[in-house]
């Protein structure tokens, strides 16, 4: 047992962790919120250049070979800095369908441009009906010669506005939840047929519902074999869950640290108010909680470098009950603690409490999460 | 990053599964050696201290050989309560006591020659270590003592105590070694919820002790608060006891309560479990690579007592009326079991858990402590 980094892994945190100290204050994330694009075009080329973007493709794909713990380093980071800039949809949940389910000449067409930060992405696999079942599908792609068809809507695709490529779940057979059946297809998310309609969301970012009608693409856009594709999209969603959960873990950490900070200088009835026993305790509760879900998700981080399977699956459903659970209570209490500051737009707690909220039902919530936890 | 032992310590913890084999029983059995063969097969191996050096007899194992030998003990329900003289009077003999006082004392707890008992709390004191009022006054070549210490388990059996005392007005404190049947020594039973017999109070009246019984001091009030309550290592070793238990659940709920709330919150507890397990090994890997801790030890405390306490509860639950059956020893004996095997032993079993949690000392008190860690990284 060990649970320090390598080098190589030092350099990447100290890089990232630099980044969202110096260059990624909490006024500028504001402004990008508001802005046309919800995030800045020169920090994902900045995350292009400093190699980001790459760390978690393989050397032969162009990039650095990363794995799971290099994912949950970034998104801790980006967790404390609030990033808007959308890495999870284009990077782990796109670019890790295409990674996981792609043959060569797909991954060279696709990656590169992810990998340099010219191409936008984003996993359009949820349905209305469909909750947090991956298989419950009633997008329908049907084969005839050398192209598919598809027709359908897809559900809050994250990153939706600004992507250039779709990776969609459709079902090329079967009933409507069953596992086999399930393909998944790169589509150009400018193709004829494809239509977006884009809204922002509660934590600051910018989402698309997607409606897809008679869509055409030809076969070489299937990842993987047909019917096959629930696997490809699985694997992808863990990785998404393991960084979103680490980004919650980079929440928590700075909730209660600057709750902290603010219970030691904010005086009531005549002293600080972190003389208060009551307000003592809660935030060692604040604390216990960020320490509990940063310990599993070391464990669920090391799960998954071991190799995919039942026990990485098994140790990151853990891993999201825990921050589930520790998001709301931390979040909550953040704001309570920080009384009428706590719930304006001005500070920050507000926007940190409404990411862990959202990340909490992402990808299938405490509840969800706990069964597929007692089934594996 | 990994999780894995390395090599040598999975050779190590084959071993200690050897060991377990030969003297305990075999794995997945509800073990059972006698008390006195097992504790010889630990003399003989040199296990029977298994946080002391080798220089004062005991196996000289890293942090993480510890915690291998107690998961693999909780594993096969050998009891894991932190033995008075080898879990914590051991230890502080060896990091205050004069050599002599070393040499007097440690060779007998290494043998399983001598059980201690230690007296902190008292009737006006539980854990206000300042309020305690328990003096060692000068007289002549040595002390002598008076006072009141309460809530000392074991010391209806214990042959010394290892008491709290005070040694000068300025309320600083040192420990000494007394002997239980020394004149002036009054030891009163005190039956505690679990129905365990052995808790006592000690009444010190002018008890007269040689001047080397001190062999830790002077101390400021509440420095061993942590040492004392509970050793480092049974804490550290929490959810292996918890993962029995859990095992346990899963065979009641099997039985008699499939119903899909006991699941779901079985589920939950699982997950809190592995939560604690990874603060273990994160904990304990801080040790090892000494590195500054990530949380004091307090915090695997109150982690571990609510999951503990809460599998407990489950457990009752789900036995439904058989959690009633309150059968003693005798009984058990000569007619067997009323309703599952295993109902009035987990019953117990969870009223000693909540009496455990006490002897570490209230929540609050462990939250204050956590406090304070928290409070001084900014």
């Amino acid at each position: 047992m060990d649970f320090s980094f390598t080098e190589e892994q030092t350099l990447l945190e100290d890089s990232v962790a630099k980044y969202m100290q110096n260059d990624y204050g909490f006024d500028d994330r504001q402004k990008l919120v508001k802005s046309e694009l919800g995030f800045s075009a020169a920090n994902w080329s900045t995350f292009a250049e400093l190699g980001w973007l790459g760390v978690a493709f393989a050397e032969a794909d162009g990039g650095f070979g990363g794995g799971a713990i290099e994912s949950m380093l970034m998104a801790e980071n980006f967790g404390r800095g609030l990033v808007v800039e959308p890495y999870l949809a284009t990077v782990v949940l796109a670019g890790g369908a295409i990674k996981h389910g792609g043959n060569a000449d797909q991954k060279a067409r696709y990656l590169p441009g992810i990998i340099d930060g010219s191409t936008q992405a984003a996993l359009a696999y949820a349905e209305p009906q469909g909750r947090f079942n991956l298989s419950d599908l009633t997008t329908k792609a049907s084969k005839s010669g050398d192209k598919y068809t598809l027709d359908g809507y897809k559900a809050v695709v994250m990153n939706g506005p600004a992507a250039d490529l779709l990776v969609v779940t459709a079902r090329t057979s079967g009933d409507q939840r069953d596992a086999d059946g399930v393909s998944a297809f790169v589509v150009d998310a400018n193709a004829d047929g494809v239509t977006r309609r884009d809204y922002p969301t509660v934590d600051g970012m910018r989402a698309s519902e997607v409606t897809l009608e008679g869509v055409e693409v030809e076969a070489d856009a299937l990842l993987g074999t047909e019917g096959q594709g629930l696997s490809i999209v699985e694997q992808a969603i863990d990785e998404g869950i393991l960084a979103v959960g680490s980004e919650a873990v980079g929440c928590m950490e700075v909730l209660y640290k600057d709750t902290v900070e603010y219970c030691k200088t904010r005086e009531q009835f005549g002293q600080p108010i972190g003389k208060f026993q009551v307000l003592q305790h809660r935030m060692v509760d604040m604390f216990m909680e960020h320490e509990q879900s940063k310990s599993l998700m070391y464990m669920a981080a090391m799960r998954m470098d071991e190799g995919y399977g039942a026990a990485a699956q098994k140790a990151v459903s853990a891993f999201k009950v825990q921050v589930g659970k520790s998001g709301r209570f931390v979040g909550q209490n953040a704001v309570q603690l920080h009384g009428g500051m706590g719930m304006t737009d001005e500070l920050n707690i507000g926007h940190y409490f409404k990411r862990l909220t959202i990340i909490d039902t992402l990808f299938g919530n405490v509840d969800f999460h706990l069964k597929r936890f007692g089934r594996l | 990053m990994r999780r894995e032992l390395s090599g040598p310590e999975t050779t190590f913890e084959r071993e200690v599964q050897a060991f377990l084999d030969a003297h305990w029983g075999p794995h997945g059995t509800a073990g059972g050696a006698d008390e006195e063969s097992w504790r010889r097969a630990l003399v003989e191996r040199g296990w029977s201290v298994p946080t002391w050096p080798a220089a004062a007899g005991g196996p000289g194992w890293s942090a993480t050989q510890v915690f291998i030998w107690r998961r693999a003990c909780a594993a096969r329900g050998v009891v894991l309560e932190d033995d008075a003289a080898v879990d914590i009077v051991g230890p502080l003999l060896l990091r205050y006591a004069d050599a002599a006082q070393q040499a007097r004392y440690l060779p007998e707890i290494r043998n399983y020659e001598c059980r201690w008992c230690v007296g902190v709390a008292e009737p006006e004191s539980g854990d206000d270590w300042s309020a305690m009022s328990t003096l060692a006054a000068q007289c002549g070549a040595g002390f002598e003592l008076n006072g009141t210490k309460t809530w000392v388990r074991d010391g209806l059996h214990a042959q010394r105590m290892c008491c709290l005392a005070r040694i000068d007005s300025a309320g600083s404190q040192g420990l000494f070694a007394v002997d239980m049947a020394a004149p002036g020594v009054t030891i009163a039973s005190i039956a505690t919820l679990n129905g365990d017999a052995g808790m006592a109070q000690v009444t010190l009246d002018a008890v007269q002790v040689p001047a080397d019984a001190l062999f830790a001091g002077p101390l400021e009030a509440g420095e061993l608060a942590t040492l004392l309550y509970a050793s480092e290592s049974s804490t550290l070793s929490r959810s292996a006891v918890a993962a029995a238990q859990l095992d346990v659940l899963d065979e009641v709920i099997e039985t008699f309560d499939r119903s899909d709330s006991i699941h779901q919150r079985r589920q939950a507890v699982a997950v809190e479990l592995e939560g604690l397990k990874a603060l273990e090994l994160r904990f304990l890997d801080a040790r090892q690579r000494r590195q500054p801790l990530p949380f004091s030890l307090e915090l695997l405390r109150l982690k571990s007592r609510e999951i503990l306490l809460q599998l407990g509860a489950l457990q009752v639950e789900s036995f439904g009326y058989y959690a009633l059956p309150y059968p003693d020893e005798t009984l058990l004996h000569n007619e067997g079991p009323i309703g599952p095997a295993n109902a009035a032993a987990t019953i117990r079993q969870t009223l000693t858990q909540q009496v455990a949690a006490i002897y570490e000392s209230s929540a609050e008190r462990l939250k204050d402590a956590a406090w304070r860690g928290i409070n001084t990284e900014g």
